[in-house]
């Protein structure tokens, strides 16, 4: 992030409905030109936070600020803040031209120049000789450019977006993630997007906030999401995880998490990252591509490699991969997978398997879920 | 496909009840506004359009002049006390919605008759109004509200409210709440993203509901009659004589044939509104 520079402050952001607790002393920082993810599951309150930002709902407590200015109390026809919504909210008896012109005409221009500008964002969405339909006689994915249209023309400071992908089947799903991003370099406004699916905001977003219970669990770029989740539910969050789960040991100088079964080596740059002590709980968390499957040959000595012994359950073919399921001798269930570009490991299913991963491939964290002290700790 | 049951059969009951009570007294009422009254009252059935040129006379045309402005004012009237109504009761909670929608309809429980003579207790010299002003001291006289034309909007009004409501609370329901977000969104007040989104997408409901509220306003004739006490005229009133009491039913049909035109013009108005918005 070259030249970042703060555009969005939400600070100390708490916000009730009844008993549930939407937004629980959230507080974030957004840059000019980024493109941000609020990730997490539904009821998490990802989308009342956008619509604090939209100014559709008010903080109980705490401040929004824009460019340095209090928007806390603003009205939303006054923010120069716009949204595209989930059902993408067109006015159904208006045409796309008039859709698009709406918010054009509340600032009063001039009809030449709104009829410059809704032309121009046409062109931008590639829609230019649709003007004159209603948005009855669009496709899903037509509809969702001419929101788009409609937000982005305003040229505004934020622009908003509330699950923009779910209501797309899943081929033009991934074809509008790239249209998105195309979109966003385009026009250079801020693009602050809402989404459940991990994979969408991994793959759009240059930070995420991922969020439970109305809680910032982290905020980091896609990879150190993956690479170094700040706690337990980020790690399983974030990408597929394989848990080991036990207690933090130092001997003689080499740390290792002691299972009830086992005992991994840790390295030692992870315990310093996740601020965890010797006796702590902690686990380690090794993505399904970092580890390795063999068949068990006897004593097997290769020093840098964890090791763990189980029974081979299943062996998917996906193409690009290979994906094993493994259970281990004390039932816990395992994933791994291999590049579908090398050979197949000699393994058969029912059968079994050791799998092992270096010791520097796994990650640790605190082993309660919204533990680590990096938890709040913001970009 | 295969239709699992005929539509006669579903249709059926409905259809024949329907001929019996509704299509055939009407063809019959058409066929005699074609005839003539004779000396007694007796229909002689000979054709004459005479009853429909009757219609013309200034004293005819001055009651349907001031049944249609009282209609029209007890419309107008109904929509800006139902709009807001309705659109309060679509903004509270799922419980609230239906215990308000049940207080709507509570009066439909009482015949509209007999509500009506519940007005005039109200309404009397001798009734509740006139009491109340007398007992704050705002009057010394006692008063009667009765028998003018705004005993007669107020007991309109009061009956055909709930049919203005209903259908506004049914189209402002149907309305996608994020569309006033997204006209809030793109810079449009409240004020004007009710007059350029939330009003003309519920204009169905509008139209619907003034309909329901014009057409039996127009032809009621209990509520001048009680309320009006004879005194105020409304086509209803009219045709009412016409058959009991001129004993002229050739002409009496004609003037219900006359008050069909118009209903039947507003009815397709009504559905040219509803293809109209339908189309988006």
């Amino acid at each position: 992030m070259n030249g970042w520079r703060e555009l969005i402050r939400v600070e100390n952001v708490v916000k009730r409905f009844g008993t549930t607790i939407a937004a629980d002393h959230v507080s974030l920082s957004i840059g000019e030109g980024e493109f941000f993810a609020l990730l997490g599951p539904s009821g998490c309150g990802k989308t009342t936070l956008l619509r604090m930002l939209a100014g559709f709902e008010t903080p109980d407590s705490g401040a929004i600020l824009l460019d340095g200015k209090d928007l806390t109390n603003v009205k939303p026809w006054k923010r120069p803040v716009n949204m595209m919504f989930q059902s993408y909210a067109l006015f159904p008896h208006m045409t796309v031209y008039d859709n698009i012109a709406y918010g054009l005409r509340q600032e009063g221009l001039a009809a030449a120049e709104i009829e410059r500008r809704v032309r121009q964002v046409l062109e931008l969405i590639g829609l230019p000789e649709l003007a004159k339909r209603k948005p009855g006689n669009l496709s899903g994915g037509q509809r969702q450019r001419v929101a788009l249209a409609r937000a982005i023309v305003k040229q505004p400071r934020v622009l908003l977006l509330d699950e923009p992908l779910a209501a797309l089947d899943r081929k033009l799903r991934v074809e509008m993630r790239l249209e998105l991003k195309r979109l966003q370099n385009e026009v250079g406004i801020a693009f602050v997007f809402v989404t459940h699916d991990q994979e969408e905001a991994l793959s759009m977003a240059d930070r995420a906030a991922v969020m439970r219970s109305g809680k910032i669990m982290q905020v980091g770029t896609p990879e150190e999401l993956y690479n170094t989740p700040a706690n337990l539910y980020v790690a399983q969050f974030i990408g597929e995880a394989n848990v080991f789960a036990g207690r933090l040991q130092n001997s003689q100088g080499e740390w290792r998490l002691v299972t009830n079964a086992n005992a991994y080596r840790v390295p030692s740059t992870e315990v310093q990252r996740s601020g965890l002590t010797n006796g702590e709980d902690a686990a380690v968390v090794v993505r399904p591509e970092r580890m390795v499957i063999e068949p068990c040959e006897g004593e097997q000595d290769s020093a840098p490699l964890n090791r763990v012994f189980g029974r081979l359950l299943e062996i998917a073919y996906l193409g690009n991969a290979r994906n094993f399921v493994v259970e281990t001798d004390d039932g816990q269930r395992l994933s791994i997978q291999t590049p579908a570009t090398e050979l197949a490991p000699p393994v058969c299913v029912g059968e079994s398997v050791c799998v092992g991963w270096k010791v520097e491939s796994g990650i640790l964290v605190s082993a309660s879920e919204n533990g680590g002290g990096k938890a709040d700790e913001q970009a | 496909m295969k239709k699992l049951v005929s539509p006669l059969v579903l249709l059926g009951p409905a259809l024949t009840w329907l001929g019996i009570f509704l299509v055939l007294p009407l063809a019959l009422i058409f066929v005699y506004s074609f005839f003539q009254r004779g000396a007694f009252g007796q229909i002689v059935p000979q054709f004459t359009l005479g009853n429909y040129m009757r219609l013309f006379n200034p004293t005819v045309l001055k009651v349907f002049l001031n049944s249609l402005r009282i209609a029209s004012l007890v419309t107008v009237l109904a929509l800006l006390l139902g709009y807001p109504t309705a659109y309060f009761i679509t903004q509270q909670s799922a419980r609230w919605k239906n215990t308000l929608l049940v207080l709507v309809i509570l009066p439909f429980w009482t015949s509209y008759l007999i509500r009506t003579y519940a007005w005039i207790v109200l309404l009397n010299r001798e009734g509740v109004l006139s009491r109340l002003l007398i007992s704050l001291g705002l009057s010394r006289e006692p008063i009667s509200f009765l028998y003018n034309d705004t005993a007669i909007f107020i007991g309109l009004l009061y009956g055909y409210l709930p049919f203005m409501v209903l259908p506004l609370y049914s189209s402002i329901e149907r309305l996608n709440p994020e569309l006033r977000e997204a006209s809030f969104d793109l810079g449009a007040t409240p004020l004007k993203t009710f007059l350029q989104v939330t009003l003309p997408l519920t204009l169905r409901g509008v139209v619907t509901g003034a309909i329901f509220v014009f057409v039996p306003s127009l032809g009621n004739f209990f509520v001048p009659e009680l309320l009006g006490g004879g005194q105020r005229f409304m086509i209803g009133n009219m045709i009412n004589n016409q058959f009991l009491k001129a004993r002229d039913w050739p002409y009496g049909s004609a003037m219900a044939f006359g008050v069909m035109a118009i209903v039947l013009i507003l009815l397709l108005f009504q559905a040219w509104i509803t293809r109209r918005t339908e189309q988006s």
